[in-house]
């Protein structure tokens, strides 16, 4: 479907030039990048030919038809018109944004040929570290998915997209009543715009807004009035206690930004702020429940009754009267808790008024979101660690409302603009039933899936790369989001549909999000020519944000009344098992399913692959006589165990409440809450795309509107079948090997240079010196990474970071089965202590380019050498697959490819020749053309980005011309997983450069590497991490013991 | 085999009070060519028909086996992260193993004048070729990419690089190559004068062309056997170091590495030892029904030839299990944890059942071989046999793979498991190893038939005094 | 005795002898052929769609290469240039010759929408290797080191053999090719003897620190 979009006349002005406006406005370039996808012409069935798709491939090269065996014959297409700013062989830049619920992932995306290949964080934006989380690396694949919905349905049959305009058009004269709208949450001013528009044009329009993984929203309008968001404060906080909030995960909810303000407060060796103490409670372990200095076990649906027992504790502490009366309205239930911590705890927050921090999960009932913040109130935090900033988004009606107009027949057209409510919507609502009465449902959407099969209308949907938007970030600030490319499928985006209904035949999103743009920025003039209104508009585009647009401050108002009534509404919880329904680290809430990158991305805690599972704790899995295959050796988690083995099944159980059942994979996790059982969101899905056949489990038929976040009086059988499982690592002790350091704060203090008396053979040995005199590296640069152990919080944003930087093919889950998985770079977890209450260990693993490295001196063809910079350098040509390297490197870190898994279908791996060769045009698209694709029979391993190095480099030289180079400096680069980072965990550069970051870390006193004593000189540097505990607490004991109660020897 | 025991018996009684002859008595020299020969001239019996359709069936499933892994690649066999050597370095050392006795006996015991060394030699050394051969397969058919193995070739090349020096796999490529061709020259110099004996013997054209040919033109002229003796002797100086070096050299590409289990400096003796000790095993595994099949050969190579073997096999077994303590006993001395966990795991991990068998096979069952009622009873020393091939084989299989299974990081421990293609290719070189063997019995003297007959006593030219 | 082999195999000793010293020698002259840099194929010349020459437009009209190739200088790939760019001369000159007419079918009146120009590759590198034309370009390395006098080609003709072995020799001692940055583009320049050239590439190396990579991440990654 070919969109002409009207194009402002042309300026001679260089900025200009540099907005992908114009560019894309060109009609020629629209016309090139349409035509550069098969998909978006195979559809039209216009003939495209393979010399145009060349042709618009610009300088690459297409092998044609073999003239001889040894010389085939190759061609060189040019453009047939040049194309600004684009240089064949060079990245474009260009500042965008991704959607997310609570806001916008301000980001870069780099472009090349005309596609996006990788994103980056905007550091620019004041609402970005720089960083992204797993989601938004991975976004880029779902782009180019070929599985994504290419035409427009009525009924399931193809039509022209002329038709859907038609209908759109005609709806919108006609004004008919009973429409309704249901979208997902987004914080985007245009579409706010929009909505209004059309709430004028249709009075009595429902707009009702639904997020599976929804927020705090509800409470805080409760409890601070309408148009109030709260925004926390880490960096001011001295003492933070969670209850069932993964704050520091929150990046795919707030952006990573939103948590930024905590690392720097766990930095020891930082002087003037102290380091902040983190309690935790939760109910299974989270990345925040890994950071934790104390962390407590506890049933989410008792997480409610945890903070009424700690308000009381704070009343006694602070009589606060608004608390007090609360705590006589809240719901008691019985339940038996560790008082003394609670005790301890609620000490330790008195003792910092305005310096502490309460938060609450998101999804945890209201009654209890208002019970902390009365908590927080009580230790007059509101206006020190928590803000309150004016939210602009109008607010929406909830789900529920809409599922009434539409049993009431209120409700004749439905447009449901993105989501999947026929899968994910609450179950006591029967949406996939419902839906059906209603008379027109139209369903804009990147897939076909469950929500299509039920509509009369499927549209597909623009990426977020494909169409222009805009959003604001979770503090405010006013974001644009750029257009890559044109949709490759001819997806339309909301915003078009939207403003078609509002009565505009040919809307662009180009003015679409100008328009917004003009009111926002206060732009005096709204002629689209006026110089200065496109001057700004420019630089809007070319820093990705509008200066100074964050929201207002707000100060808050606390509602005390408004907050009893809520208590008063709630009962208490019932006994028995509950079942918590999780955000998966994978798939989020779904939207994921269809990403191999994310599916095979392990579990930050099971490591399972490809699967979610049900977690258990010890006790109850024993009680329940689930003999997950590796819970006998739970009983002795530091012990000698045979656990090892990749042949992993698991027991199949059926949950069953209020008459519905699911099955799950059971497993058994260290530190589960008893009588709890978590299972994530998002699997299970079936017949929607050949990814999703065979992937987990359906959590969401068990879960009802009433409590989004866990449900309670679960009956768990077992089925007495088994379920096979991938899991990247299934050992948990780390054998008292002290890989991973840890200490306390006080011993720290006592014993600045405790680590290098840890580590069994490292600290006993004498210095291990080399009999060989190794040639010294001489060059001026010699590269190195240091690992903060404090901050790396195991999220895996680096581990996807990798994959999309380095081409790291996805092998399949029973590949992984088979521990074939290609990870460069994987995130390993320990558990350390009694497996009923352990600490969590996360360490970021990668290449560690020894100095001396045992790779290098067993490879017989010499295709993996040692460079004058210290790289451990791997030439994928000279390799003939000996495997011997992987076999000699300590760390392995080594991938081999077992299979052609670039070439061949992964259900067919095995068939050799056979298979089909080759992969899908698009998915050829998001490979990084600066690293070669690796093919089988090759060793491959972490190179620290050297694509990136010596882009640096030779730019370098570039710019020095005939001078001396070493006068110019390396530009500023970062490694791919370094720049992904949302914690500023890890650092690489210069080591031979005294002023270099790296070099200050890799000397500081916490620096230390693994398996020193086997003196290969490892180039990357791990920082112990340091934990803060509260001697009053009970289990202060247990707290920084990882490497054992003598905390390694001596 | 029941009269050959009564035989055994008598004789073992004998030999306790005067040194036994190497061939029973009354078998002539014109006897021993007749009957040597004869094993070639006749037509095939049934049972070599049905012998070779096994073996050779088995050889083309190795064919295609190695097709399959070629087209697909090494994901096919069983072999992962973190066990990247599993089946395939296994087999091979294991048949570089087997190919040791041959020359050892030829070359060693030939320079120590052991004569008991004459019968058996030919075979044993034939039997060296063709595990050297089932061995070579491995180490070129395992690497990812076998169209690229001409890099380890030290070629002029457009790439301008060469190989890596430094590497054990480098040394061990040449190692082997080495041994094969010192080898192969050894057992033909050998096979000389009795080849011209079958040519003299020929009836057919066919016959008399080829083995004419082959016989290089030997007419036993004094000088031809002075000559003969000479380079004779040459090469035997020349392989008996090769015999030690190449499973030494094997050995490094473990001993030269970082990983416990592997990274060890006892693995050069012990290698050997072990090689010997399963080359001896193989040697009796064949002879021993060749023995059965062709009776008269029980009187050239005798139940004492057997008795010999059988005490090499004791010493050299009982030196492997010295090696297996002493491992453990470093193990524990080095202090190393890393190297304490492996060895802790051999025996109570989630291998020891393969440690056990190792243990079984080859330190425990040999001991019986100190009892002379086994040494001569052929049955048992059979059963000994078998047991120590398998012991052998899983003595391999606990170094190469079970090291790799749990080394330093506990995080990427993995366990591994064979696929149907790792058993198929095992079993395919057991039947090429089959299959050759039958193919040299029928087309070739199984027993060096001029050396036999020099030491017939008829041979002694001092028929009286003692020597 | 009796005689084994027939009268016809008194020959087989030199026949077999002449067999085997042929198969030896064809054995030996394909491996040293194959193996050696010789074998990439220098003086490869396929005839273009467009008889462009270069020999025209460089030698006798004086342009500079960076009049086409214009991103030379600042990107990995030296492009080709866009039917855009001939069409900026030749709409002028020549606009009807019968040689351009492909081009012309490309530019098709301004649209630009024609059946592009398939120009066929000579100087092909394998996807492994990064070669980037403006690390080297910027340095003192000339066009000609890698293209010889394309300046004077009628039909551009692979003159180097590009093998990796032929770039390290260069990697190894540029001061065989550097050369003063102004000369870069000049394919004729040419240094008045070995000597001098050695003299003035240590000298440039040393002012510039050109110290070319020498291992494999230099142009594999």
């Amino acid at each position: 479907m070919k969109r002409k979009l009207p194009h402002p006349p042309r300026e001679n002005h260089p900025a200009l030039w540099r907005s992908f406006a114009e560019l894309e406005n060109t009609p020629e370039f629209a016309h090139v990048i349409e035509r550069e996808f098969p998909g978006g012409t195979a559809r039209n069935g216009s003939g495209l030919t393979k010399r145009d798709f060349v042709k618009l491939m610009g300088a690459s090269v297409a092998l044609t038809a073999l003239t001889g065996c040894r010389r085939p014959e190759a061609q060189l297409v040019p453009f047939t018109k040049g194309v600004e700013w684009s240089v064949p062989g060079k990245f474009l830049y260009y500042a965008t944004a991704m959607p997310i619920r609570g806001g916008a992932m301000p980001l870069v995306a780099s472009t090349v040929d005309g596609r996006p290949t990788k994103l980056e964080g905007n550091p620019l934006h004041p609402a970005s570290n720089g960083a992204t989380d797993a989601f938004a690396q991975a976004s880029v694949l779902d782009l180019y998915d070929p599985h994504r919905s290419r035409a427009v349905k009525r009924g399931g049959r193809d039509v022209l997209a002329g038709e859907f305009e038609a209908y759109l058009a005609q709806i919108s004269e006609k004004r008919p009543d009973g429409l309704a709208f249901l979208v997902e949450r987004k914080n985007s001013p245009t579409r706010d715009r929009l909505r209004g528009e059309l709430e004028q044009r249709f009075p009595g329009l429902i707009w009702s807004e639904y997020e599976p993984l929804g927020d705090d929203r509800e409470a805080v309008t409760a409890a601070f009035g309408p148009g109030v968001r709260l925004v926390p404060k880490f960096e001011r906080a001295d003492v933070i206690l969670a209850l069932d909030s993964d704050f520091l995960s929150s990046a795919s909810e707030y952006g990573p930004a939103y948590a930024a303000g905590f690392y720097p407060r766990r930095n020891p060796d930082q002087l003037g702020a102290p380091m902040n103490r983190l309690y935790v409670v939760e109910n299974h372990f989270t990345c925040t429940g890994g950071m934790a200095d104390h962390r407590y076990r506890c049933k989410a649906s008792l997480v409610g009754e945890f903070a009424r027992r700690l308000a009381t504790r704070i009343v006694d502490l602070t009589n606060h009267s608004g608390l007090a009366t609360l705590l006589g309205a809240a719901p008691q239930t019985k339940a038996d808790f560790d008082e003394k911590w609670i005790a301890e705890c609620a000490a330790d927050l008195a003792r910092n008024p305005g310096r502490s921090l309460v938060l609450a999960g998101g999804q945890q009932p209201a009654w209890v979101q208002g019970l902390v913040f009365s908590i927080n109130e009580a230790l007059g935090n509101h206006g020190m660690t928590i803000l309150g900033v004016a939210d602009e988004a109008p607010p929406a009606a909830p789900l529920g409302r809409l599922v009434e107009a539409i049993r009431g027949g209120a409700v004749k057209t439905l447009f449901i603009l993105g989501g999947n409510p026929a899968y994910n919507a609450p179950a006591n609502f029967a949406l996939r039933d419902l839906l059906t009465r209603v008379p027109e449902v139209v369903r804009v959407g990147l897939f076909e899936d469950e929500t299509s099969a039920v509509s009369e209308w499927h549209v597909p949907a623009a990426h977020y790369l494909e169409a222009w938007g805009d959003a604001r970030t979770f503090e405010g600030t006013y974001t644009a989001i750029q257009p890559m490319l044109m949709p490759l499928w001819g997806g339309v985006s909301e915003l078009e549909v939207l403003a078609r209904l509002g009565g505009n035949a040919q809307p662009s999103g180009l003015e679409l999000v100008q328009q917004t743009y003009r009111i926002l920025s206060g732009a005096a003039s709204t002629d689209p020519k006026d110089a200065v209104f496109l001057q700004g508009w420019s630089e809007f585009l070319r820093n990705g944000f509008l200066p100074g647009s964050q929201a207002t401050a707000k100060d808050l108002a606390f509602r005390a009344t408004e907050v009893v009534r809520l208590a008063e509404a709630a009962a208490p919880v019932e006994a028995g098992i509950e079942l918590v329904f999780l955000q998966s680290s994978s798939v989020d809430d779904g939207r994921y399913a269809n990403n191999s990158w994310l599916q095979e991305t392990p579990d930050f805690e099971t490591k399972v692959t490809w699967d979610n599972v049900a977690l258990v704790s010890p006790a109850t899995a024993e009680r329940l006589g689930i003999r997950a295959n590796n819970f006998g050796l739970l009983q002795k988690v530091t012990a000698l165990n045979h656990e090892v083995d990749f042949d992993m099944v698991a027991d199949l159980i059926t949950l069953n409440a209020g008459g519905v059942a699911i099955e799950a994979a059971a497993i058994v996790a260290p530190g589960h809450a008893d009588d709890s059982i978590s299972l994530a969101l998002g699997y299970g899905r079936k017949g929607v795309s050949a990814l999703f056949e065979n992937v987990g489990f359906d959590a969401y038929p068990l879960r009802t509107s009433e409590s989004p976040r866990f449900r309670t009086a679960i009956s768990v059988s077992g089925t007495g079948r088994t379920y096979p499982l991938a899991r990247t690592q299934e050992h948990k002790s780390m054998e008292g090997r002290d890989l991973f350091r840890e200490a306390t704060r006080e011993r720290y203090k006592k014993n600045p240079k405790f680590v290098q008396s840890m580590g069994l053979v490292d600290a006993h040995n004498p210095p291990t010196t080399s009999l060989y005199e190794h040639p010294r590296l001489t060059a001026p640069e010699q590269w190195g990474m240091a690992i903060d152990l404090n901050t790396c919080i195991g999220c895996s944003a680096c581990a996807v970071a990798c994959q999309a930087e380095n081409n790291v093919p996805v092998v399949g889950k029973a590949e992984v089965r088979r521990n074939r998985d290609m990870a460069w770079m994987r995130i390993d977890r320990y558990f350390a202590g009694s497996p009923e209450n352990p600490e969590m260990l996360a360490q970021a693993m990668l290449c560690q380019h020894c100095e001396n490295a045992p790779c290098e001196s067993v490879c017989p063809v010499n295709a993996t050498v040692h460079s004058e910079e210290g790289l451990n350098l791997m030439a994928y040509n000279r390799c003939i697959g000996t495997r011997y390297c992987a076999n000699n490197c300590p760390w392995k870190v080594r991938r081999f490819n077992y299979f052609d898994y670039n070439q061949r279908p992964l259900e067919e791996l095995y068939w050799g020749p056979l298979a089909p060769k080759g992969m899908a045009d698009s998915l050829k698209m998001v490979k990084n053309p600066n690293v070669t694709v690796r093919m089988r029979g090759v060793m491959e391993k972490c190179t620290f980005c050297i694509q990136r190095i010596e882009e640096a480099k030779i730019s370098r030289m570039v710019q020095a011309g005939p001078r001396n180079k070493y006068d110019v400096p390396v530009p500023k680069f970062q490694t791919a997983c370094q720049q992904a980072c949302p914690s500023d965990a890890i650092v690489f550069g210069n080591i031979a450069d005294p002023k270099d970051r790296v070099t200050r870390l890799r000397q500081s006193d916490r620096g230390y590497v693994t398996l020193k004593y086997l003196n290969t000189q490892p180039r990357v540097t791990y920082l112990a991490r340091i934990k803060n505990p509260n001697p009053a607490m009970p289990d202060a004991a247990m707290v920084g013991m990882a490497n054992g109660p003598a905390g390694g020897h001596h | 085999m029941a009269e050959g025991t009564v035989i055994s018996v008598e004789e073992s009684a004998r030999a306790a009070v005067e040194r036994q002859p190497l061939v029973a008595p009354g078998r002539t020299m014109g006897w021993i060519s007749d009957y040597v020969s004869s094993i070639v001239e006749s037509q095939s019996p049934r049972w070599w028909w049905v012998a070779i359709s096994i073996t050779g069936s088995l050889t083309l499933l190795l064919l295609a086996c190695l097709t399959y892994l070629v087209a697909t690649g090494v994901g096919v066999w069983g072999n992962n992260h973190p066990v990247g050597w599993a089946w395939d370095i296994t087999n091979f050392v294991f048949w570089i193993g087997i190919g040791h006795a041959g020359t050892l006996i030829s070359a060693i015991l030939f320079l120590t004048r052991q004569k008991w060394r004459t019968s058996i030699n030919r075979a044993a050394e034939a039997m060296t070729l063709f595990a050297v051969i089932c061995a070579a397969i491995y180490p070129t058919m395992h690497v990812g990419r076998v169209w690229m193995s001409w890099f380890l070739i030290p070629v002029p090349n457009a790439n301008g690089i060469w190989q890596n020096f430094r590497s054990p796999l480098m040394w061990d490529g040449f190692a082997v190559l080495t041994y094969f061709l010192v080898s192969v020259l050894f057992w033909y110099t050998g096979l000389i004068p009795d080849l011209a004996t079958l040519r003299d013997r020929a009836t057919t054209k066919v016959r008399k062309f080829f083995y004419g040919i082959l016989a290089l033109g030997w007419r036993g002229g004094n000088r031809q056997w002075r000559h003969y003796e000479m380079a004779y002797l040459l090469l035997a100086g020349l392989s008996t170091p090769l015999v030690l070096s190449v499973h030494s050299v094997v050995s490094f590409d473990f001993a030269a590495s970082v990983i416990p289990g592997w990274h060890t400096t006892i693995f050069p003796p012990y290698f050997v030892a072990g090689a010997i000790f399963g080359g001896f095993a193989m040697v009796l595994t064949i002879l021993i029904p060749a023995r059965a099949v062709y009776r008269p050969l029980g009187d050239l190579i005798t139940v004492s030839h057997i008795d010999k073997m059988c005490k090499v096999l004791l010493f050299t077994g009982s030196i492997v299990g010295y090696a297996y303590l002493m491992e453990m006993f470093m193990a524990w001395y080095s202090g190393n944890p890393f190297e304490r966990a492996t060895f802790w795991y051999r025996v109570t991990g989630p291998y020891w059942w393969a440690y056990a068998l190792m243990i079984l096979c080859n330190v425990a069952m040999p001991q019986l071989l100190w009892f002379r009622f086994f040494r001569t009873h052929v049955i048992w020393v059979f059963v000994i046999a078998m047991f120590a091939n398998v012991g052998m084989w899983f003595e391999r299989f606990v170094i190469v793979a079970t090291s790799l299974t749990r080394d330093f990081l506990p995080s990427s421990w993995g366990m591994f498991h064979p696929t149907w293609v790792d058993i198929a290719t095992f079993a395919g070189t057991l039947g090429l190893f089959g299959t050759l063997f039958l193919l040299f019995i029928r087309f070739l003297p199984m027993v060096c038939m001029f050396e036999v007959k020099a030491v017939l006593p008829s041979a002694n030219p001092n028929p009286g005094g003692k020597h | 005795m009796a005689n084994f082999f027939p009268k016809w195999t008194n020959q087989l000793p030199w026949k077999v002898g002449v067999c085997l010293s042929v198969l030896t020698v064809s054995i030996a002259s394909a491996v040293t052929y194959y193996f050696t840099p010789k074998y990439t194929k220098v003086g490869y010349q396929p005839t273009q769609p467009v008889p462009f020459s270069h020999a025209l437009h460089v030698d006798q009209l004086g342009m500079d290469c960076r009049t086409c190739h214009s991103f030379v200088e600042v990107a990995s790939h030296s492009n080709v240039p866009s039917v855009q760019t001939c069409m900026s001369c030749h709409t002028q000159i020549k606009p009807d010759s019968p040689k351009l007419a492909p081009v012309r079918a490309a530019w098709n009146e301004g649209k630009m929408d024609g059946p592009p120009v398939n120009w066929v590759r000579i100087h092909r590198l394998p996807d492994y290797v990064y070669f980037n034309h403006a690390a080297h370009v910027n340095r003192g390395v000339s066009c000609f080191s890698c293209h010889g006098n394309v300046n004077t080609m009628e039909v551009v003709y692979q003159h180097e053999p590009q093998s990796m072995s032929w770039c390290l020799d260069c990697h190894r001692q540029p001061e065989n090719a550097l050369r003063p940055p102004a000369e870069v583009f000049n394919l004729n320049w040419k240094a008045t003897s070995a000597h001098e050239q050695f003299q003035l590439g240590s000298k440039f190396k040393a002012e510039w620190g050109v110290n070319p990579p020498t291992d494999c991440g230099g142009c594999h990654r």
